[in-house]
C-alpha cells in the first residue's frame, strides 16, 4: 500500500492534544506540589484535575509524607511560616520557610492569636488562643491548596476547654478534632466532657465514655499509634502528671504513667515521637534533658532511657524543645527560642540550620514558631471522600464523574462546594467531548 | 525430513499481523505482540487462526516505535533471566534503562503519540515510561511554557497569584 499524500499532515492532525484524564492524573501524581500548584493554571482542564480529591489520594499514595512533629506555637496571621522537613533529610545547612497566608482568617478571628492544634497528612488545624473561654471556631486548612473548613461552633458553651487535638483514624480514613472540657473552671471537681468533630460531618458529637478527671493539660500533643497524647495533671493531685491518651478510632481515653517518678514541680515533660515510638523528654530544671522511649506501646515496663541531651551543646536551659528523628539516628532539634539545628548525640554537637524566608527575596528569618509540614493535596472539605483505602475506584473518566456526583447527593451541606466543583467538571467533560 | 530431527533448529515462530490506522501491515512475533495487554486479552478470546489486529488508533510511524520497544524488552528480558540463571553478573537491567531513556527522548508530538498508543494498547511499562517523561517535562516549567510545549490552548484561566 502506497502512502497517500492526502493523509492530513502530522501537525494538522495533532492540533488538539488532549490526554485522557486518567493519564493526566498519573502525570500529576508524579509531580511535586510546588510544580502542581503552578501548573494547575495551564488550563481549566488541568485546574479541575489538580483540585480533584482523587488526585490527592493518588499523590499521597505515591509520595509518602515525612513524619512531622507538632510544635505548639502561637501564630499571628502575618507571622506564620511553613518549613518542609524534606530539607533536613540530607542535613542541609539552610532551609526555606514559606510565608503562610491563610485565607479569610481575619474574618473569623480578627487579630487574635492562633495556635496550631495539630497537623495530619498535610492538613493543619488552628484554633484561637486557648485561654479564651468562649467556644471559638476552629480553622482547618491545607496550607498548600489554601482550602479551609470552619467546623460549626460547639454547643457546649458552659464548659471550659482544657485541651484539644487533631487526629487521624487511618482505618476509617477519618480526621477528628477533639476537645476536652470541664464544667467548672475554678473548682477542682466538676464534670468532665469531651466532644469530637469528624471532618465531613456537620456537628460536634459528645463522647459518652468516661473522661478521666483532668486538672490541667498542656497544649502540646502528639499522634502515635492511632492515639493522641497530652501531658496532663490527672486526678485531683495538682502535681501528679501523666500522659493522657485518646484513641482516635475507638474514642476511648486512657492514662499512661510517666516513666519516672515525679520530681519537683519545676520539672517539665515534653512529648515527642522518635522512630514511631512515644517519647517523653524530661527536663529537671538544671538543663539536663533525658529522653525516655516507650518501646512497646502501652507497656509501662518498656520505658527506656534513650539518651541525655547535654545542656552545653544545646543552649536551651529554660526553653522546651522538640525534635524530629532523621535517618542515622540523628535528630533535628527545635527550641522555642527559635534555634533550629541538628543534634548529633554521639559527638554531642549542635549545628544550627539557617532559615530563609521566601517573601520577595531570601531574608534571614528570625523564626520562633515555624510549622513543619510535608504538604499534600487533601482538602479538608472532602477528606471523607474515600472512606477506606481499598474503596479507590477504577480510574476512568466515568468513574470520576459519577462518583463525584453520588457523593454530592449523599453528603450534607459541605456538598455545595463539591457540587460547584462538579459543575466545573461537567463543563470540562463537555469540552473534551466537543473537541 | 532431516530438519525435523535436528533439535538445534527451532520451529518457525508464530507471528501476528498488526495493521496500523493508515493501513500498513506489521508482522511481529507473537510474544512481542503479547506485550500489549489488549492484544493478549484479545488473543485469549479469539479463535487461534485469526492473527490480524486492526489498530485504528495507532499510526504506522508510532507503531514502528512501539514494536521496536516491545522487541527490545522481550529480548533483554530473556537475556536478563538467562544471566540470572547462570548466576553471572550482568548490567542488563541498567542497560535497558539507558535504552529506555534514549528511546523516550523524542519530540513532544512523538511522545504524545507513543503515550496514547501505549495507553490504547495497554503496555504498562511503556505507558509508565512515557508518563514519567511528560512529568519530567512539566516539572519546573511555568504555565506559559507548558502551554507552548504541549500546544495547549489558554482557555483564559487566570492565576490570581501570578503577580506576586
Amino acid at each position: 500500500m502506497e502512502k497517500q499524500e492526502t493523509i492530513p499532515s502530522k501537525n494538522k492532525r495533532r492540533k488538539c492534544k488532549v490526554l485522557p484524564d486518567d493519564v493526566l492524573m498519573d502525570i500529576f501524581s508524579r509531580l511535586p506540589l510546588k510544580t502542581l500548584s503552578n501548573s494547575k493554571w495551564v488550563c481549566k482542564n488541568w485546574y479541575v484535575l489538580v483540585r480533584h480529591p482523587l488526585l490527592a489520594q493518588l499523590h499521597f499514595a505515591r509520595n509518602p509524607l515525612l513524619p512531622c512533629p507538632l510544635f505548639h506555637s502561637q501564630h499571628q496571621d502575618r507571622e506564620s511560616y511553613l518549613i518542609d522537613p524534606e530539607h533536613f533529610v540530607n542535613h542541609e545547612n539552610s532551609a526555606t520557610a514559606y510565608h503562610l497566608q491563610l485565607k479569610d482568617v481575619k474574618n473569623f478571628f480578627g487579630t487574635r492569636y492562633l495556635e496550631v492544634v495539630g497537623t495530619v497528612n498535610g492538613l493543619v488545624c488552628f484554633s484561637p488562643y486557648r485561654y479564651a473561654y468562649q467556644p471559638l471556631p476552629y480553622y482547618i486548612c491545607n496550607p498548600i491548596t489554601r482550602d479551609y473548613l470552619i467546623p460549626p461552633t460547639s454547643p457546649m458553651v458552659d464548659y471550659r476547654p482544657l485541651g484539644n487535638g487533631f487526629g487521624f483514624d487511618s482505618l476509617h480514613n477519618e480526621y477528628k478534632v477533639i476537645r476536652i472540657l470541664r464544667e467548672s473552671c475554678w473548682k477542682t471537681t466538676g464534670d468532665m466532657a469531651a466532644e469530637v468533630f469528624t471532618l465531613g460531618s456537620d456537628s460536634w458529637r459528645e463522647i459518652t465514655t468516661n473522661v478521666p478527671f483532668i486538672n490541667f493539660m498542656e497544649p502540646c500533643n502528639v499522634l502515635v499509634n492511632g492515639c493522641l497524647h497530652w501531658v496532663a495533671y490527672v486526678g485531683n493531685h495538682v502535681g501528679k502528671r501523666a500522659i493522657l491518651s485518646f484513641n482516635v478510632e475507638t474514642e476511648q481515653f486512657d492514662v499512661i504513667q510517666m516513666p519516672t517518678k515525679e520530681g519537683s514541680y519545676s520539672d517539665s515533660y515534653d512529648l515527642m515521637v522518635l522512630g514511631g515510638h512515644l517519647c517523653v523528654m524530661i527536663n529537671n530544671g538544671l538543663g539536663n534533658r533525658e529522653i525516655q522511649v516507650m518501646k512497646d506501646y502501652g507497656v509501662h515496663s518498656s520505658w527506656a532511657k534513650k539518651f541525655v541531651l547535654e545542656p552545653k551543646a544545646v543552649n536551651l536551659f529554660f526553653s522546651w524543645g522538640q525534635m524530629i528523628e532523621l535517618k542515622n539516628g540523628e535528630i533535628l532539634f527545635i527550641s522555642n527560642s527559635g534555634e533550629l539545628g541538628y543534634y548529633y548525640h554521639q559527638t554531642k554537637i549542635f549545628s544550627i540550620v539557617k532559615i530563609f524566608i521566601i517573601k520577595g527575596g531570601p531574608v534571614k528569618a528570625d523564626l520562633s514558631s515555624p510549622i513543619f509540614l510535608t504538604g499534600s493535596l487533601f482538602s479538608p472539605n472532602n477528606v471523607g471522600y474515600y472512606r477506606r483505602a481499598e474503596d479507590k475506584p477504577f480510574l476512568t473518566h466515568r468513574a470520576i464523574f459519577s462518583w463525584n456526583f453520588t457523593w454530592s447527593v449523599t453528603k450534607g451541606d459541605i456538598t455545595f462546594a463539591a457540587f460547584a466543583n462538579q459543575l466545573k467538571l461537567l463543563i470540562f467533560f463537555f469540552n473534551v467531548t466537543c473537541i | 525430513m532431516k530438519d525435523s530431527f535436528n533439535p538445534s533448529i527451532e520451529p518457525p515462530k508464530k507471528t501476528v499481523t498488526l495493521v496500523s490506522s493508515d493501513g500498513y501491515d506489521f508482522e511481529v512475533e507473537e510474544e512481542v505482540a503479547l506485550e500489549s495487554q489488549v492484544i493478549k486479552d484479545g488473543f485469549e478470546d479469539k479463535a487461534v487462526d485469526d492473527r490480524e489486529y486492526l489498530l485504528f488508533n495507532v499510526h504506522s510511524d508510532t507503531l514502528e516505535l512501539i514494536i521496536k520497544y516491545c522487541e527490545k524488552h522481550v529480548s533483554s528480558r530473556k537475556s536478563i533471566s538467562a544471566a540470572a540463571a547462570s548466576s553471572s553478573s550482568s548490567n542488563g537491567e541498567e542497560a535497558l534503562k539507558e535504552w529506555d531513556e534514549h528511546f523516550i527522548s523524542v519530540d513532544t508530538n512523538t511522545l504524545y503519540d507513543i503515550l496514547m498508543a501505549a495507553d490504547y494498547l495497554n503496555i504498562k511499562s511503556l505507558l509508565d515510561l512515557a508518563i514519567q517523561k511528560v512529568a519530567d517535562t512539566i516539572h519546573g516549567r511555568s504555565p506559559e511554557q507548558i502551554r507552548k510545549k504541549f500546544n495547549i490552548e489558554n482557555d483564559s484561566i487566570i492565576d490570581p497569584w501570578a503577580s506576586e
